[in-house]
């Protein structure tokens, strides 16, 4: 169980359109973290390495300093089968690569956008996680 | 100076994750498990950030270029590719339409022949 935490998720939500804004008006790029974080492996073309750096370096830094500021970790759970982690970390990786977009360079920045193909990503990708989900966890683990 | 901003900017994006919850992947997994421990936050963090983005881009995109460089990096392609749809490209009728939702080759192929049937239509 985890609560259900309309609130904190409508303000923190906020914060995240407010920070792709923000990157739109500075250099006019989307803020796809997948494609943000792929882009720090080779090849370079666009000279960008080190913005996506200290964005990519400020997502990490932020519950750290969190955690730091309110002396409170920031609550993960996360499976502690490292085997089984890596291989849902490169799944994570191929499929955001394969879809071009993920959560955010779809989901928030493409919909906002009204771009068809991220609409049609976006339903995708939840319509998957939807029944993926269910199967693992109502038809196998049931 | 750039990368001071983007540090800035990730870390917004950073913080809105961890007060939105999902910093927690089990908060992600539970929006997913509607017939399980089912946790509507997430579509709140979607709505959001989206409603923001929404109105901020137009904001934005009013202007002739961004603060530092000459243009926006706006994605170009419009038409849905083999890539993003997984199915072989082709133009769609209703009757294919139909067909990949009778046969459900998969949920993907379905939905991108329901988009591709409704652009095609006049």
């Amino acid at each position: 169980m985890t609560e259900f935490t309309p609130w904190a998720s409508l303000i923190g939500g906020t914060m995240i359109g407010l920070s792709a804004v923000l990157l739109m008006l500075w250099e006019g790029r989307i803020a796809g973290i997948s494609g943000i974080a792929g882009r720090l492996l080779p090849p370079y073309r666009d000279g960008a390495f080190l913005s996506r750096l200290g964005f990519i370096g400020g997502i990490v830094a932020a519950p750290l300093l969190i955690s730091l500021a309110s002396g409170t970790p920031v609550s993960q759970t996360i499976s502690s089968n490292v085997p089984l982690m890596v291989v849902a970390g490169l799944l994570v990786g191929f499929g955001s690569v394969w879809g071009n977009g993920c959560t955010s360079g779809h989901g928030v920045c493409g919909l906002s956008r009204l771009s068809a193909r991220s609409m049609v990503a976006t339903a995708t990708f939840m319509a998957t996680a939807f029944i993926t989900v269910f199967v693992v966890r109502h038809v196998i683990g049931g | 100076m750039s990368f001071l901003v983007n540090l800035a900017l990730g870390l917004l994006f950073g913080t809105g994750l961890v007060v939105s919850g999902m910093a927690d992947p089990a908060k992600v997994l539970n929006f997913l498990d509607i017939f399980g421990t089912w946790d509507p936050s997430l579509a709140f963090v979607m709505g959001g950030a989206v409603v923001v983005a929404f109105i901020g881009y137009r904001l934005v995109l009013r202007r002739d270029a961004p603060i530092i460089g000459k243009t926006f990096h706006l994605p170009t392609r419009k038409t849905l590719t083999r890539a993003l749809s997984l199915v072989r490209p082709s133009s769609a009728s209703a009757g294919d339409f139909a067909a990949s939702a009778l046969v459900l080759r998969s949920p993907q192929s379905a939905l991108v022949q329901l988009a591709r049937w409704l652009s095609s239509r006049p």
